[in-house]
Parts: structure tokens; sequence; C-alpha cells
């Protein structure tokens, strides 16, 4: 359990201040490029809204919203190497706790809000405990298994109309700042924010030393083993983290629709959200974003042009897997790469 | 300029003017309309049912409602209350309609209902028979144009107490539907003085035998069985029945959808003498019924069932109503979008298909009648409806708290 006492031979533990390391500065550059994209994208994302018409103000919320659910898948799938199909269950989850706490027992949201995020966290927490023991196929399908019970649950329960569902479920009181989240733009303020408050916990995590030990079970989780680092808590733990920030994407689900019901956590959910991950790109910190993004904007225009756009989703979905290594944000990063570089670049080539 | 607006014209009888550019028009008043309903998904023929009825409701008021010309936009909602959500904000925001229908699922009916209210925007849902729609998520910006699922069986239920059945189970599959329509059934049947001796709910979707629950039934001696089973469901459950050589001595009764016109090549002759409710059949004769057989067949070259005579009294619905909404405010579409709904609530349909419709104060329709029917082999050799009895339509649940 305890960490080795010589430190200086690999880079997934924090080295020395007073060491002066060449890893370190690749670190730092990583970091200004982390925090160059995360400006601009904020800056994007801040603009965009007076841009553009109330209708698209929408699908930026969902985007944002689906864009939380996929940051967390991606913590499973790109950083600690585990394919979840049961992401959609603690969505669910996180929607129905704030359906039930706001609208049927009447608390404030902001309660139900906080108490999704708990309630998510703790259920996925317990379901990473039972299921991260396995890999690969098995835990793929473990993580099914407890997904599908989790709708069954859902489609059972009649106080939340079973399989109907409920709808009038309020948003997020902003009175106090005198604003009415009722308006498309104002509830997307309030999405960008819980999503950036989240997204910036989300990256400390990755960049702790907890991330980099799930990184390290990611490349060779035997060796992680032989170093001393006891796993099992360590995936047990990002599960659960991500779960919560599923769950707190059902919160804002709801209030985005002011609707829930079962259809939230079926597994075709949760594969929309691995769909996500892998065209924006799994091994990046934003990839699954774009991926987001992607999806939601190429589904709002293909659906419009033809029934059958999911054949074309396919087809899109076949291409970004077999040429553009890394996905979207994979192909962004070559493509500034070249950019930065510009001649250089060019005469390394030849 | 005129030759134009006689094509257009023409285009928007045929529901082709989605797709074409008003701009050459502009000086036209035009009313957007969406049709946004579950067109791919299990429900995809009924939605197609429904939209035919759109077309021929338009086509009949030659593409104009009150001066106006009406503009379908048509939507898919994918039989999914996320799709449902998107697409209406889309109507709503980007398309700017004053009013859209359609939809036949009951879980994006409800979402569409909430998102209707919040932004308000009229919603008609055509199918989407869940009680709480109009009931405990009623609201001014939202009707109904088919039924509640307790006012067609709790009225069924009466029916069979009052022709001298005493006991009756109930088979259904276990989810939204299948309970609310075994709850329906049990208030009109139980409050007649039957009484209901098996529950049996099946496992949705996942059930193929139905051999231990026709046992169980069978075990009761019950004097029929009530079902509420759809599609391939159906099938099976009405082809295991007969296997069982029930026919006889528990019948296997229930609404339309156990006894489909879509489903009887399936059922391969066993749904013969079959007897079950229905809220239109084309074996009806009133004279509006008649006219609308006659119009539909000749559009479309075959006979409207029930999902039609639905979609077409959602379709009438909302063009006269938005035609009584801007003749009420002097010729031009209310700001106030809730007038739309609240015109469309006062309407009285008297020439429906269906029978006189009106609505009630929770803005859901109601038929003056029901309709028995048998299913027996047409002139023609093939199988049809015979109308065996005319009986009162039911009540609505309450829960309705209109603010």
């Amino acid at each position: 359990m305890e960490n080795t006492k010589d430190e200086s031979w690999h880079p997934l533990v924090e080295g020395d201040e007073s060491r002066h390391d060449p890893l370190d500065e690749v670190a730092n550059a990583d970091h200004r490029k982390f925090l160059i994209t995360a400006l601009i994208g904020l800056v994007v994302l801040i603009a965009l809204p007076f841009m553009v018409g109330d209708y698209y103000v929408s699908l930026l919320s969902e985007i944002l919203i689906f864009g939380l659910l996929v940051s967390g898948v991606n913590l499973l799938l790109g950083y600690t190497g585990l394919v979840s199909l049961g992401h959609a269950s603690f969505m669910g989850l996180g929607a129905y706790a704030t359906a039930v706490i706001a609208a049927l027992l009447g608390y404030p949201v902001w309660i139900a809000m906080l108490a999704s995020i708990l309630i998510s966290l703790l259920i996925a927490y317990g379901v990473g405990l039972l299921s991260v023991r396995t890999k690969g196929v098995q835990f793929l399908l473990i993580t099914l298994a407890f997904g599908q019970m989790f709708h069954a649950i859902a489609e059972k329960t009649r106080v939340t109309g079973g399989d109907d569902g409920m709808t009038n479920i309020p948003r997020i009181d902003l009175g106090f700042i005198g604003l009415d989240a009722d308006h498309d733009r104002v509830f997307y303020f309030f999405v960008l924010f819980c999503f950036v408050v989240a997204m910036a916990i989300l990256r400390r995590i990755v960049e702790s030393p907890f991330g980099r030990v799930l990184v390290g079970i990611r490349e060779n989780e035997k060796r992680m083993l032989a170093m001393g680092y006891s796993t099992f808590p360590y995936k047990a733990l990002a599960f659960g983290i991500s779960g919560m920030l599923a769950g707190l994407a059902g919160s804002l689900w709801v209030q985005h629709s002011f609707f829930v019901n079962p259809h939230i956590m079926t597994w075709e959910m949760s594969g929309e959200a691995l769909l996500m991950v892998i065209i924006g790109g799994s091994q990046s910190f934003f990839g699954p974003l774009l991926g987001a993004a992607f999806y939601v904007l190429a589904k709002d225009l293909l659906s419009e042009i033809t029934e059958a756009y999911l054949m074309f989703f396919g087809l899109i979905f076949v291409l970004v897997v077999a040429f553009f290594h890394g996905g979207l944000a994979g192909f962004a990063g070559k493509v500034s790469e070249r950019f930065t570089r510009g001649k250089s670049g060019g005469e390394e080539r030849q | 300029m005129n030759a134009v607006r006689k094509i257009t014209s023409l285009l928007a009888g045929a529901g082709l003017l989605a797709a074409a550019s008003t701009s050459a028009l502009a000086q036209d008043k035009t009313v957007k309309v969406g049709l946004l309903s579950d067109f791919s998904g299990v429900f995809a023929q009924l939605a197609k049912d429904v939209e035919d009825s759109w077309m021929l409701a338009l086509e009949e008021r030659g593409g104009m409602v009150a001066g106006y010309k009406v503009e379908i936009i048509k939507e898919d909602s994918e039989n999914s209350p996320q799709v449902g959500v998107q697409k209406a904000n889309k109507l709503i925001k980007s398309d700017n309609v004053a009013i859209f229908g359609g939809v036949i699922s009951s879980g994006v009916g409800i979402a569409l209902a909430g998102v209707a209210d919040k932004e308000k925007t009229p919603f008609v849902a055509g199918f989407a028979i869940a009680d709480p729609l109009t009931g405990k998520f009623c609201s001014p910006y939202v009707a109904r144009t088919s039924f509640s699922a307790n006012a067609l069986q709790s009225a069924a239920g009466a029916y069979w107490a009052k022709q001298g059945v005493k006991t009756a189970v109930f088979m259904g599959p276990d989810y939204a539907a299948g309970q609310a329509m075994l709850a329906g059934f049990k208030n009109g049947f139980e409050a007649a003085g039957g009484k209901v001796v098996l529950e049996e709910l099946t496992p949705f979707k996942t059930t193929k035998d139905w051999g231990p629950s026709l046992l169980k039934a069978q075990q009761t001696g019950a004097d029929m069985i009530y079902t509420f089973y759809a599609g391939s469901e159906a099938v099976q459950v009405v082809k295991q029945h007969a296997a069982f050589g029930m026919q006889e001595k528990m019948p296997l009764r229930g609404a339309m959808w156990i006894y489909d016109e879509a489903l009887w090549d399936a059922m391969g002759g066993v749904q013969m003498n079959a007897i079950h409710v229905t809220n239109y059949t084309n074996a009806l004769d009133t004279e509006a019924s008649e006219k609308f057989e006659k119009a539909f067949s000749d559009k479309y070259g075959r006979l409207p069932v029930a999902s039609n005579a639905m979609g077409y009294t959602n379709a009438v619905a909302i063009f006269d109503g938005l035609a009584k909404a801007i003749e009420e405010n002097g010729g031009n579409l209310p700001e106030d979008k809730a007038k739309i709904i609240s015109a469309l609530a006062s309407l009285k349909l008297d020439n429906d298909p269906r029978g006189p419709v009106h609505f009630n104060k929770d803005n859901n329709a109601m038929q003056d009648n029901l309709y028995m029917v048998q299913i027996v082999e047409g002139p023609d050799g093939k199988p049809t409806h015979k109308v065996i009895d005319t009986f009162p339509y039911g009540e609505d649940l309450p829960g309705c708290n209109m603010k």
C-alpha cells in the first residue's frame, strides 16, 4: 500500500519540488495548453448564446449537460480504461432524485440538486465496489446489468408515473439574484456555471496523484499492483466520481426538459454516451465534450434532412474511428500542432 | 402571382409546404402548425395513420384556416421523450409554430405537456391516452383529442357488468399503460356490480408464453378475460387463448388494441367472432362516419381505422380551433396562445366520424358513445367489423387543477 520511497524513476508520483525533472516542463507546457484551450472554450461558451436563437440556446444547454455525463464516462473509459454500459442509470438516478425531492416532496431545487449529487455518488460508489473487481467484457456486462436493474425499478415505481414518467418539474430558483431560470439563456448560464465548477474539479482530480494512478491502471494494471498500489479502491472511487457527474447531468436534464421517465436510463443512452466519448476522443480531457457537441448538433441537423439519419451516423462513426486517431480531439490536436509548428513541422516530414 | 399562389395552396393541400419557401408570399398570412409524432419506433404505423388524416383534413380546408395559409412542419419524436422535448423546442423556438399536435406515445405526450405549459405554446395530443396528461399535468396550453384510459375502460367495464358478467380476470402488460387500463376497467366494472377476481400483469416485452397466466385465469372460473395488449403481444395472447380452447367458456375481450385490424392476418382466423370495445369503426353507418370513410378511401384507397379517425379529430380540432381563435380575435392570430386552446376546447365536433365529440373542463375530448363491435365475415369473405351495441362514454379521472 505504501508508495515506494524512491520516486525519481517514474512520473506517476509527484516529484520533489527542489529536483529538476524534465518531465515537469512537459507537464507545465501541457498545463499552459490546457488553460489556453479552457479559456478560449469558455469565451466561446459565454458568447455563443448571444449570437444564436432560443432553440440553439436550448441545444447548447443540452450539449453541456451531455458534456458532464460523457466527462464522467471518460474518467472511466479514457483515464482508467474501463468501459461502462450503465452510466445512463446514474444520470437517471440524479434525474429521479431531483424530480422526487423537488416536484413530489416540494423541497427547493438546490437542495434536490445537492441530494442528487450525493445519492448518485454513493450509489455509484457502491456499484463500483461490486463491479470494478471485474474487467473487460465482464465489467461491461455487470454495469449493463446494474443499469437494467435501475431501469426496471424506475419502470415499476408508481409514484413517479412508472413508464409514463412525470412532468412539471421546476427549475432552480434564481430569484435571489433577480433572474428567472425558465428563460433559456438564464438557465443556460446556470448550466454553464455548474459545468465549469464540475470540470474544474474533474481537472484537479485527473491531474492529482489519484488521477495519475488511474492512468497507470489503464496502461498496465499489473505493473501498478507490482509497484505496491492497491488498484481496487482507486477504481471504485473513480466509478463513484464518474457516476456523480452523470447524476449532476441528470439533475440538470430534468430541469432542462421539466420531465423525467425511465427512457433516460436505458442502455441505449449509456451506449450513446460511449459513442460521444469515442467520437470526441477518449484520451483527452476536452475530447468527450467535442463528441457531445458533435453528436447533438449532427443529430439535430441530420434528423432534419432524413428520417434514416442513424445510417449516416453509423457511417460518420466508422469514419472517425478509422481515420481520426484519437477522435475529433486528436484530429484538432494534430491540426493545431501543425499550425503552431509551422514550417519546421513540414521540414521534419521531409 | 396568382398562379404561384394557386400552386402553393395546392402544395399546402398535399402537405408538402413544409419544405417550400414562403418568402415569395411574404404578404400572405401564414400560420405554422407542428405535427410532432412518433414516426419511427413501435408507433410508426399509428403516427402515419394520424398524418394521413391530418393531410385529409387540411385538404378539405383548402390548406387554409380563417384566411391564414397553414404550413405544416413535421417532426419525428422517435417514441423518445428526450427527442420529443428537443423537437418541441425546435418547433416552438425556431419555427415559431402557433400550435403543435400529433404524438402517440403517452411518455412523449406527458413530456410535451410540460414543455407546452412552460413555453406557453398549445399542444394537442393525438393519442397519448395516459390519464395524468389531462389530469395531474393538465394545463391551459394542453388539450387531447383522443380519450383517457379511464374514460374508455371504465365505460367498457360498466357495459360488461350491466350485460350480466359477474366476474372477470384482467390480463395486461405490467407497465404504466397496462396498469392504467386495469384501473379504468376495474373502476367501471366493480362500480356496476362486477368483480375482478384476478389481476394478472405480465412482464412487458419479455413475456412469450401466456400459458401460466391463462391457466391461472382458467382456475378462477371467471365469466370472461378482459385484456389490454397491443402488437405482437396481442397476437400471441389471442392465439394461445384459442389454443387453450377457452373461447367458449371464458371469452377474451378487450379494447381495439387486442383485435386491431392490422393484426388480423397474423392471428390467422382465431379472431373471428371476438367482441371488443372501440371508439370508432368503419362499420359505423352514421352520416358523418360514412362521409369520412368515403373521403378517406377516395384519397388513400383503403378504409380508415380507429387511429385514422383519432388523427382526423386531432387535425380538425387544431384547424377549426385555430380558425375560431383567429375569428374571435378579429382575424388575427391571438397573442395569448392559451386562447387557441380555449377556442379549441369550446368546439362542438358534431360531425366527427366517431360520433359527436366535445371537450370537458380539462380540455380532454369526450364522445357521446362507444361501440361494441364483433369481428365477422364480410360479404367479400374477409373479416370485418359489425357494430353490435352502442353504449355511453365514461368519465375522466379527477386530478386536474388548472391554474
